[in-house]
């Protein structure tokens, strides 16, 4: 081992075209990869951060994740807004619950058509964003989050009033409990982040980017928009069924009332938050997120109990308020989210001590 | 020399003063056992979620405030912790995951679809549950104990029956009774609906319904229709803001067709929201009191006390009907640990204990007159099973029937 393997390098340098289309260029990075996978394998036997409930933010943070990854790539990397996001992970909620407890399929058997029949539906959604653009397209997908619903409320009675879902099996193993569910939301989570970290470098990803940074140039260079939009919104809308299906096979129970649209809001801050068109972005809005809502559960209700002026519901009411004030804040002073700060850390690492 | 002497004086204070908050030095340590709540405080049902548990809070801190809850073998007090499930079914299940960890041998929550979630949860972790509002799979499971009559689609049934009475009473005129419902789209509504086709078809009556869509202003279209159709009485399945639509379209175009509230808001919401004016001659159904101040009807001790927690607690705020369903739950929770506490001692008393010696022991049980005499037995969980209507008056709400026993259905579990 060569000793500058110690201290990585002020830039990267590729001398070949294999090279620089590394995701994992350096040997620093190949170390802390493997040793956060380690680290992820080896978190529900870690004390004191291995309680159910914890380990049950962690499993909601990656589910959340593959949702925000699928909205990213649509929104942040492709341009298209999309305020439905909620909708397309109930459609693949019910179908994977729906053949569960009505045809018996074992989840294994459910998750892809769960992803296809969301992707299905988000293309049809998807068709007028080849004539619409910004808000007449979100507008659109408002639409998708209520029509979807309506269809759940009144055209299947079991989605409103909920039904139970068998947990995931294999073999033998039931992963019926959180510290059991943990690996099986945690490989779906790296599989499809790494998928999202390659979908951007290959043809379609750039296609995406063109298309975001000024749509009538990529068309004349040849890029069939209408395509690469339904692509987007199909690539999307599957992250979001997948996600679907995981979250009823880890609830073990499907309603409609968990797929509101205050739940695409969420999604759309934590992109915002994160830095929108970025993966890692992406992770860094929910944890973010998920760590500030969990702190005003804490602080929220102490605040009610001690300032008895409050009226009843104001220390809950109060995530609302920081929330949405936190993404004004973060439109104004950091448009490009926590990604840029991250990349911000690794240019000082980098360059350190003649950092400037 | 005098630094030593001072830093062991600090010292010494230090652990005196720990020693002393661990109640080492307390001859009758009274052990705490935590209550846990989740609830939606945030999201649709928040208003209802939060009345609910400010009732069942404010009642057990009473009783601690009384030096807490005792039977033959011991006393105890309890711990509140609460947990917002913002409406979302993962959130229910993360809060419940935390208040285990935070040592919950009761739960309890005003419940919607996004709640029913936590069934498999409270079945594996042998905590009973005691709830504001029957959700349909609480009605399934054995853990789970309502204060509730007997759930959402009891509530047309029940109405059903009492209409169906009083055209009986009033010697079947028209020859065929006809009612109507109409509803907004809101997630609760098919619930109320299930199956309702057979119900009326077995009642001999017609039921006309008609829908408005969520935020829309006016009902005049529906409620004409239902008028047409020959509509006697209609009931209003929609939260508050639903149902001060609905009653101003009626008021706009005449209609005197009487109407009565289903469940999501109570008669307070309507007149809260839309006034007395307004509100005048609207019907609703209730498990239990209401917190209207009636100065011609006599409150029951219940109620009365119901009214004080709320001064003591909330001052000036305007009192909500919801909070006697959270005082009620609150009740059963502390007469389940009452009789709990007769067979077990306070330092063995977990959620198998409660479920065996408390609250399936509970008979007869009326939380000091709030409401009709609650027994649990096997299989039966639901709570008093009778419901009384009662109507606006000038603001006020008055009894319009006797107590009556509700029907008595259960969505099947699928």
């Amino acid at each position: 081992m060569s000793h500058a393997a110690y201290y990585p390098p002020s830039g990267i340098y590729s001398d070949s075209y294999k090279k620089d289309m590394r995701i994992i260029k350096t040997r620093t990075q190949w170390v802390l990869s493997i040793a956060s996978l380690v680290f992820l394998f080896a978190l529900p036997y870690i004390p004191f951060v291995n309680s159910p409930y914890l380990l049950r933010l962690y499993i909601g943070v990656g589910i959340t994740v593959i949702i925000c990854l699928g909205l990213n790539i649509l929104t942040g990397c492709c341009g298209q807004l999309n305020i439905g996001q909620s909708a397309f992970v109930m459609v693949g909620a019910f179908t994977s619950g729906l053949l569960n407890s009505h045809m018996g399929w074992p989840f294994w058997a459910c998750v892809i058509p769960a992803g296809l029949a969301s992707a299905f539906v988000g293309i049809i959604f998807g068709i007028p964003s080849v004539r619409l653009k910004g808000l007449y397209l979100a507008l659109t997908t408002l639409g998708a989050q209520i029509i979807l619903t309506w269809i759940a409320l009144f055209g299947m009675p079991e989605t409103a009033a909920g039904f139970s879902v068998a947990p995931i099996k294999l073999w033998n193993i039931v992963f019926d409990t959180p510290k059991k569910f943990f690996y099986v939301g945690m490989l779906f989570t790296v599989l499809m982040t790494f998928f999202a970290k390659n979908l951007m470098r290959t043809r379609p990803g750039r296609a995406f980017i063109a298309i975001r940074d000024n749509d009538r140039a990529a068309e004349a260079m040849g890029i069939d928009i209408f395509r690469y939009k339904l692509l987007a919104f199909s690539i999307c809308t599957f992250y979001a069924g997948v996600a679907g299906s995981l979250l009823v096979h880890y609830m073990m129970w499907a309603q409609l009332e968990s797929f509101t649209l205050q739940e695409s809001i969420w999604y759309l801050v934590m992109i915002i938050v994160g830095g929108l068109g970025s993966i890692e972005g992406t992770i860094f809005g929910v944890i973010f997120i998920t760590c500030l809502k969990e702190l005003i559960f804490v602080v929220g209700p102490m605040a009610e109990g001690h300032l008895r002026f409050l009226p009843i519901g104001a220390g809950s009411g109060l995530l609302l308020v920081l929330i949405g004030g936190m993404a004004i804040l973060f439109l104004i002073y950091e448009p490009r989210g926590l990604a840029h700060r991250w990349s911000l850390v690794k240019a000082y690492y980098r360059l350190w001590p003649f950092g400037y | 020399m005098k630094k030593r002497i001072f830093l062991s004086a600090v010292l010494l204070a230090a652990t005196l003063t720990a020693f002393h908050s661990t109640d080492i030095f307390a001859e009758d340590a009274v052990k705490e056992v935590v209550v846990g709540n989740v609830s939606a405080m945030t999201g649709p049902t928040s208003a209802t979620h939060m009345m609910c548990l400010s009732g069942s809070k404010d009642f057990l801190n009473y009783l601690n405030e009384k030096g807490g809850i005792s039977g033959k073998l011991g006393t105890v007090k309890t711990k509140y912790l609460s947990y917002d499930s913002q409406y979302v079914a993962t959130k229910a299940k993360d809060g419940f995951a935390r208040l285990r960890d935070q040592g919950m041998i009761i739960l309890t929550h005003c419940a919607s679809g996004h709640s029913d979630a936590l069934e498999s949860d409270y079945e594996q972790a042998k905590i009973p549950l005691v709830t504001g509002s029957q959700g349909v799979a609480s009605m399934w499971s054995d853990w789970c104990y309502g204060n509730y009559h007997s759930g959402v689609a009891n509530m047309i049934r029940s109405w059903i029956v009492w209409q169906k009475g009083e055209w009986e009473k009033a010697g079947k005129p028209g020859g065929t009774l006809v009612l109507g419902t109409i509803t907004t789209d809101e997630p609760f509504v098919p619930l109320s609906l299930w199956e309702i086709n057979a119900f009326v078809k077995e009642q001999g009556v017609k039921l006309l319904t008609e829908t408005i869509p969520k935020g829309t202003t006016d009902a005049s279209p529906q409620l004409l229709r239902l008028k047409d159709g020959g509509a006697r009485q209609i009931f209003v399945i929609s939260s508050a803001p639903g149902a001060v639509v609905v009653l101003n379209s009626a008021k706009s175009m005449n209609l005197n067709i009487p109407m009565t509230q289903c469940a999501a808001s109570t008669l307070g919401d309507v007149i809260a929201l839309g006034g007395p004016e307004l509100a005048e001659g609207y019907q609703g159904e209730y498990f239990y009191e209401p917190m209207s101040e009636n100065p011609s009807l006599k409150a029951s001790p219940g109620l009365e006390l119901a009214r004080k927690l709320w001064k003591a607690n909330h001052g000036n705020d305007k009192p909500n009907d919801m909070y006697v369903n959270g005082i009620l739950s609150g009740m059963i929770i502390s007469e389940s640990i009452r009789l709990a506490l007769d067979t077990v001692p306070s330092d063995k008393l977990d959620g198998e204990a409660l479920k065996k010696y408390g609250l399936d022991r509970i008979s007869g049980f009326d939380g000091m007159g709030l409401t009709k005499p609650i027994t649990y037995v096997t299989d039966d969980h639901i709570g008093p099973k009778s419901v009384r209507y009662w109507v606006v008056r000038k603001g006020y709400v008055e009894p319009v029937s006797d107590w009556m026993p509700t029907t008595t259905y259960r969505i099947p579990k699928k």
